[in-house]
């Protein structure tokens, strides 16, 4: 049986040790069999349709491993929730500074796997720049353990990266190990009216000032900012500060200074994390800062009037544009199309039958080359469309 | 048919070639002066169409080569036994600072002192700053993965590359990463970054920039006590303060630089120093600065001084940063090691440290990264003298055994090159080993650049067979 995407639940492996995904994958390797591996499927219509006999979810295989809070890292099951992970480090005044999109019943495993990240991307990086180690199954049938548990680490060939953002085509990941950061003493978020292009065009370099340090700082339209509640309509420019009283108030007051904000309640990034949970489509669209704005000019010209519901949010400081559409995009799919002035184009999820125009970036060249070496059946999260 | 010496030549000039073994003495160890290998030609391009042709001349030739930067590492990973050695030091050129997007695009052989100037004029700089900043190379910086005092705020090399154009061993040019940040598919410039030169050279590397911060204050704390030092760094990281670099020295060290030029006004009779910036921007720092004092004080430190201007800084900074030199004076032989702990283990190793140097009746000096737990115990010995030399062996290699031990790793910086390499087996299994030879195998299935790094290569003999095939 070949299936795509959606699977009975009698097909789904449900793995709680790291010896069982070891010896499903070496089942399927085999059988030759193709597989599709996930975490806990809440991203379900995310990513290109796979081509699978099993679907094995890594949702059971959870559970922190190890946590020192005196070192900030933590190691944890793949099936570990975002929740989990969330509730594990609060208590000890600690956070992971990671906030990818979807609701935080989303396993960590997935979002290593996807290199998801959020608006706190601004401060504390991707999760390339998060992940100290981990340890997974391939696709050849090793369980590999690169890195390890200390903040510092270059021995070895970087097997880490490399499974970072390789979506499972490579095998699947079984537990990370995370660097953490210690809880701002105070977390406060503030709505700025963002204006019209051309005073964004002003506020970019103002609030990339070296005097203003910034835990995230991300634009959102103005549609979007009005269903959240933070804006009459106008695009705003969210902004989160952390770190002790006198930081916080100095730096409201140097904000207030460029554009007087309102403060939001921190949950509002949640509800932003939130925004694809019914998504037809989401593409980021990243390229240099510089452009910005004429980027989302020309994307909001594209867009408008197609009769789709569209958010868009920007990270004004790493220049990427997400764009999420609501309900049928049929309408939207030249506008989402590649174009000269958008340098890179990553698709998280697309009509099904959009996906077969799309570029496999894990096929050709090097990329195919390292597929082959790890997963040289390509039984691990094959495309149905790219590599069948 | 040519040499190769004499196809090199016809690429680069015959001045750019060195065969003679007089010329080629300066090319036989790296900063690490255990190692000495021989290559069998040295060959220096001036520029990229010159190293592309280079590298696609051996590729013909099927000639193993080996890139240097600098030759600044610490790895013996620089060095060439009796093969090609590919030197990059003229290729010096700053291609772009956008000071806009805040990146820049160097060749391969700029220093990285001469980046900081370039980023300086924008109020910008390149974060990593490994002690040999003023003559080691960015390709040298990326190839090895360098850290530096101010990597524990702001991250290593990797952290701060954005995209490399490489040639592959084989001559074929590939873009990994791109300067506009995030990529579709494989992380494959993560795996080129802190590749030790096995998966080929890069043409250009672009980097990310940050604003300088508004405000940097320094202090220095002497302990009476090595475990009070370490007891304190702990509790500074669990704290959540964040420094921009906490250092340490014991009190051996301190010594030994009050004792030379570059004097710096330490404490002589102390235990241990913690050198700690605080950095950012001017709001809320100061409680910061009060925290890390308090924290000093409550773990027994005698006196905290806090530079008040840039030369008090610059003067602080001095010990710590000469230390090495300083070290260089007292023999002829240095054997300096990188491994990293939890930090919570820091009081613990470091005492096993002091133990395992008095067993083997081996001074050990201890300088290092301490925020990030990445020490570097430092011996200096006499090398012509067999049995101190097997001493000091022994003593690092139980050392660096205690660190594995303590759930810590054998390099935090310097890479693995020769140096470690037998260390390895001990870090990781046999199927881990295998599949990093496997990726070294994409980027160069002929095994031709810097062969005999890194992994060891019976890790990869040993792994013909899948695990699949051996399960079935």
């Amino acid at each position: 049986m070949t299936i795509m995407h959606t699977v009975s639940e009698s097909s789904v492996l449900l793995p709680r040790t790291d010896d069982e995904v070891h010896s499903m994958l070496l089942d399927a390797i085999a059988g030759h069999e193709p597989i599709r591996i996930c975490g806990a499927d809440t991203w379900r219509n995310a990513g290109a349709p796979i081509q699978a006999h099993h679907t094995l979810s890594l949702r059971d295989l959870s559970g922190i491993i190890a946590y020192v809070p005196g070192d900030l890292t933590i190691t944890a099951r793949a099936g570990t929730t975002m929740a989990e992970l969330r509730q594990a480090t609060a208590a000890h005044d600690q956070w992971l500074g990671l906030d990818p999109a979807g609701d935080r019943t989303g396993t960590i495993g997935a979002t290593i796997a996807t290199a998801s990240s959020g608006p706190l991307a601004h401060a504390f990086g991707t999760p390339r720049d998060l992940v100290l180690g981990l340890d997974a199954v391939t696709g050849y049938g090793e369980l590999v353990r690169p890195g390890g548990r200390v903040v510092k680490n270059v021995a070895g060939f970087d097997l880490v990266r490399l499974f970072t953002g390789s979506w499972g085509t490579l095998g699947a990941i079984t537990s990370v190990t995370l660097r953490l950061r210690a809880t701002p003493v105070h977390d406060v978020t503030l709505a700025m009216p963002a204006g019209d292009a051309h005073r964004l065009i002003e506020l970019i370099p103002v609030l990339r000032r070296n005097t203003l340090s910034l835990l995230a700082c991300e634009w959102l339209d103005g549609t979007t900012a009005r269903e959240l509640g933070i804006s009459d309509g106008e695009d705003v420019v969210l902004i989160r500060l952390g770190g002790n009283d006198a930081f916080v108030r100095g730096q409201r007051a140097l904000l207030d200074r460029i554009t007087p904000s309102q403060q939001c309640d921190a949950a509002i990034w949640d509800a932003i994390s939130a925004l694809d949970s019914d998504a037809s489509a989401v593409i980021r669209m990243t390229g240099s800062v510089s452009t910005l704005v004429s980027r989302l000019e020309r994307l909001r010209a594209a867009l408008d009037g197609a009769g789709a519901s569209v958010a868009m949010h920007a990270s004004l400081a790493r220049g990427v544009i997400r764009v999420i559409v609501s309900g049928e995009a049929q309408s939207l799919r030249e506008a989402l199309q590649p174009a000269a002035h958008d340098p890179q184009r990553i698709p998280e999820r697309l009509p099904a039958a959009w996906w077969a125009a799309e570029h496999d970036p894990f096929s050709g060249g090097l990329a195919g080359r390292i597929r082959a070496a790890f997963d040289p059946g390509l039984l691990c999260n094959r495309r149905s469309v790219a590599n069948a | 048919m040519q040499s190769i010496g004499g196809t090199l030549a016809a690429i680069v000039g015959e001045r750019r070639v060195l065969q003679r073994g007089s010329a080629l003495v300066a090319y036989t160890s790296d900063g690490l002066p255990g190692y000495s290998q021989t290559p069998s030609l040295a060959v220096f391009p001036g520029t990229r169409q010159e190293l592309v042709d280079v590298v696609r001349a051996l590729a013909a030739a099927q000639m193993p080569f080996v890139p240097r930067g600098a030759g600044t590492g610490l790895s013996g990973g620089a060095l060439a036994d009796g093969t090609v050695l590919v030197g990059l030091n003229r290729l010096t050129r700053i291609i772009e600072v956008d000071a806009v997007n805040r990146i820049a695009t160097v060749e391969p052989g700029v220093v990285n002192t001469s980046l900081q100037k370039a980023a300086a004029v924008h109020g910008l700089h390149y974060a990593p700053d490994p002690s040999s900043q003023s003559a080691c190379t960015i390709g040298g910086n990326v190839a090895e993965n360098a850290g530096g005092p101010h990597c524990l705020k702001y991250g290593v090399t990797l952290n701060h590359t954005v995209a490399c154009t490489v040639i592959l061993p084989d001559g074929e040019i590939v873009t990994l990463g791109s300067r506009h940040g995030e990529t579709a598919g494989y992380d494959l410039l993560g795996a080129f970054v802190g590749s030790e030169g096995c998966f080929g050279i890069a043409l250009d590397c672009t980097v990310r920039l940050l604003p300088d911060p508004p405000r940097v204050r320094t202090l220095l704390a002497d302990f009476m006590s090595l475990h009070e030092a370490a007891l304190a760094t702990s509790a500074i990281i669990a704290s959540g303060i964040l420094p921009a670099a906490l250092e340490m020295m014991d009190g051996a060290a301190v010594r030994l630089v009050e004792s030379s030029l570059y004097a710096a006004g330490y404490p002589a009779d102390c235990d241990a120093v913690l050198l700690v910036d605080l950095d950012g921007v001017e709001d809320g720092l100061e409680h910061d600065v009060s925290a890390v004092e308090a924290i000093c004080r409550a773990h027994g430190a005698r006196e905290v001084r806090i530079a008040t201007n840039v030369t008090e800084r610059t003067m602080l900074w001095q010990g710590r940063k000469k230390a090495f030199g300083a070290m260089g004076r007292v023999a002829s032989h240095l054997v300096l090691q990188d491994a990293v702990v939890p930090r919570t283990q820091l009081p613990d190793v470091l005492q096993q440290i002091t133990a395992i140097g008095a067993r083997h009746g081996v001074a050990v000096w201890n300088i290092f990264h301490a925020g990030d737990g990445n020490l570097h115990p430092s011996v200096s010995y006499d090398g012509s003298n067999a049995e101190e030399a097997h001493r000091v062996h022994l003593c690092m290699t139980e050392i660096m055994q205690a660190c594995i031990l303590a759930g810590g790793t054998i390099t935090g910086e310097h890479g693995v090159g020769l140096d470690k390499i037998d260390y390895m087996p001990s870090l990781f299994d046999g199927d881990t080993l295998a599949a990093m030879c496997r990726l070294r195998d994409v980027f160069d299935p002929g095994h031709r650049a810097n062969r005999g790094k890194v992994v060891p290569i019976h890790s990869c003999r040993e792994w013909h067979q899948s695990p699949a095939g051996r399960a079935s």
